[in-house]
């Protein structure tokens, strides 16, 4: 019993350890675009087209890449000063993946171009349709009601110092921009952390409860295996630098099934789960933990069918 | 109520700046996450420090008690955790071999034994060398000499082997994938589940058969070799769990071990 307890206990702390400096960044981040990026700046650097913006959150993981526990606060910062859903969204989504770091992780888990090519494929078009469908709301309108500023004047209710923890408590003049920013971090390190712990916990006690051969039952058909691993991947919360070697480390299973594994877990995890629902309207937060997961399993499939179907061809054949 | 939600959201943060610190200078922080982040984790520990004062002088915003209550029980869950890890403690998960390692790069790259001369490497990177051999047509190393945790196999058609296994920590214990082998041992050695030895063996196929499975508590993977055997020509059993996990793995000497 006190074996289980500290199992699952090393592994909640594991998990919130690891994933705590890349929530801190962002939210160091978050405050400094509260302080220093005055909205008319952001919108007036914004590409004027959706295509545009979309474009933008698509690629701006490689220039600024993010863990997804850290992507979640700097987006909701972004929504407020009025980033538009279609550069915003892309980037949430696609940034934990689309990045070098997590690129070359993933050529060197499974020394394959190709898997790391599919694994960007299958993150870049779920990120791209929720742009274009989330990106029409006005970006307030993405967030809780109780984080997103007034529609008639967004001083008058909700402004520095009311204790929704939404912005910076210290107001213009109260401390220097420094404490402004580090007071702003605070506040969404906070918020933000606290969800990441239970989804932590949640993700520990999966791991303690479920036995590893558990899997192993999974492997041998195409769309059970497939869809074993993206539950695999929700339930472990693994990040997306590490989780391309646990999924290599499934050997008897088709690699549409691993892809499917690292493209799932960066998007929807069960820490994501909770940092949506503390960040997005429910309507939003809904739509971002099911759309992604279809579009996986179906490109995921079509994939191992598109797979099998070439390794079946007649020799001679491409 | 401001003021005393003010401190302690304050005190949780400068708290979990300390535990970060506590854990970085404990010693135990292998049990948790690869130690190449040791200093990512001290420069969060200072961010946090500085959020955390902040927030003591950030008197006008509220509390959340949400956020207090989940924290508090996280740092007493993650204090708990540090505790079980010490040696000797009953809750250690994998084992609570001191933290070598700095020691990796101070091993020699090879063992010479009874005048034969052994390549010091851990079980991913023999694993790494079989799957280049079989892409390139490359040969293994002529003899190795590997450590790890023994898991006995039932007696196949007296086949005496057993499993060294090892694990594989990327970034944290969360993403550990166990690394397995399967040694056959010269002579009749009573060898116990659980204990740590180090294997010099000359590396060979595998003869077909059905391949064992490994389940370890919190293990979510498992990679048992599929295509060598380890012919073990001396085992060494050491007194006490070595390094549990393997943090880095190399494709060329100096491997890491």
């Amino acid at each position: 019993m006190i074996q289980a307890l500290s199992l699952f206990a090393s592994l909640a702390t594991a998990i919130v350890l690891e994933a705590i400096p890349f929530l801190a960044l962002g939210a160091l981040i978050s405050g400094l675009v509260e302080v220093f990026a005055p909205s008319d700046l952001i919108a007036r650097r914004m590409p004027r087209t959706p295509a545009g913006q979309m474009l933008l959150g698509l690629g701006a993981g490689l220039v600024l890449p993010i863990c997804e526990c850290g992507s979640v606060p700097i987006v909701r910062r972004l929504l407020r000063k009025g980033v538009p859903g279609y550069a915003a969204i892309p980037y949430m989504l696609a940034a934990p993946v689309v990045n070098p770091v997590v690129l070359a992780s993933t050529w060197t888990a499974f020394q394959d171009l190709g898997m790391v090519l599919d694994r960007a494929l299958l993150v870049l078009l779920p990120a791209t349709v929720l742009g274009a469908v989330l990106g029409r709301a006005a970006p307030w309108e993405l967030l809780r009601p109780s984080l997103a500023p007034s529609m008639a004047a967004a001083v008058a209710d909700h402004e520095p110092g009311c204790g929704c923890g939404a912005h910076g408590a210290l107001g213009p003049g109260q401390g220097g921009r420094t404490v402004r920013v580090l007071a702003t971090a605070a506040h969404e390190f906070l918020e933000t952390s606290a969800y990441l712990i239970l989804g932590a916990c949640a993700a520990a006690l999966f791991k303690v409860l479920t036995p590893a051969p558990v899997m192993e039952l999974f492997s041998a058909n195409l769309f059970l295996s497939v869809g074993a691993m993206m539950v695999l991947a929700v339930a472990l919360s693994v990040c997306s630098e590490a989780d391309a070697f646990v999924a290599a480390s499934f050997a008897s299973f088709p690699d549409a099934a691993k892809v499917a594994f690292v493209a799932i877990g960066p998007m929807l995890d069960l820490k994501l789960m909770a940092l949506y629902l503390l960040v997005f309207r429910r309507r939003v937060a809904g739509v971002l933990m099911v759309v992604p997961p279809v579009m996986v399993y179906i490109l995921a499939v079509a994939l191992g069918l598109a797979q099998n179907l070439a390794s079946q061809a007649p020799p001679g054949l491409p | 109520m401001k003021r005393l939600g003010c401190l302690a959201e304050g005190a949780l943060l400068l708290g979990l700046a300390g535990f970060l610190a506590r854990l970085v200078q404990s010693g135990l922080y292998f049990q948790f996450l690869n130690p190449r982040f040791m200093g990512l984790t001290l420069a969060t520990a200072a961010a946090l420090l500085l959020m955390g004062l902040a927030r003591l002088a950030d008197r006008e915003a509220g509390a959340r008690p949400l956020r207090c209550t989940v924290l508090t029980l996280f740092l007493g869950l993650a204090v708990f955790a540090l505790a079980a890890q010490e040696p000797g403690s009953a809750g250690a998960s994998f084992g609570t071999g001191g933290d070598r390692t700095g020691e990796a790069g101070r091993e020699p790259s090879r063992y010479e034994r009874h005048g034969r001369e052994y390549l010091r490497l851990n079980l991913a990177e023999l694993a790494l060398l079989e799957a280049r051999a079989r892409d390139t047509g490359a040969t293994l190393p002529p003899r190795v000499a590997v450590t790890g945790m023994v898991r006995v196999l039932p007696d196949q058609d007296g086949a005496r082997r057993f499993l060294i296994l090892r694990l594989v920590v990327n970034c944290c214990l969360a993403d550990a994938t166990a690394v397995a082998c399967q040694v056959r041992p010269e002579t009749d050695l009573p060898l116990a589940d659980g204990q740590w030895v180090r294997v010099f063996a000359r590396p060979g196929p595998l003869p077909p058969g059905p391949v064992p499975s490994v389940d370890l508590p919190g293990v979510s993977a498992a990679l048992v070799n599929r295509n060598t055997l380890l012919q073990a020509e001396d085992i060494h059993i050491l007194p006490e769990a070595e390094m549990p996990f393997i943090f880095e793995v190399r494709d060329r000497e100096p491997f890491a071990g």
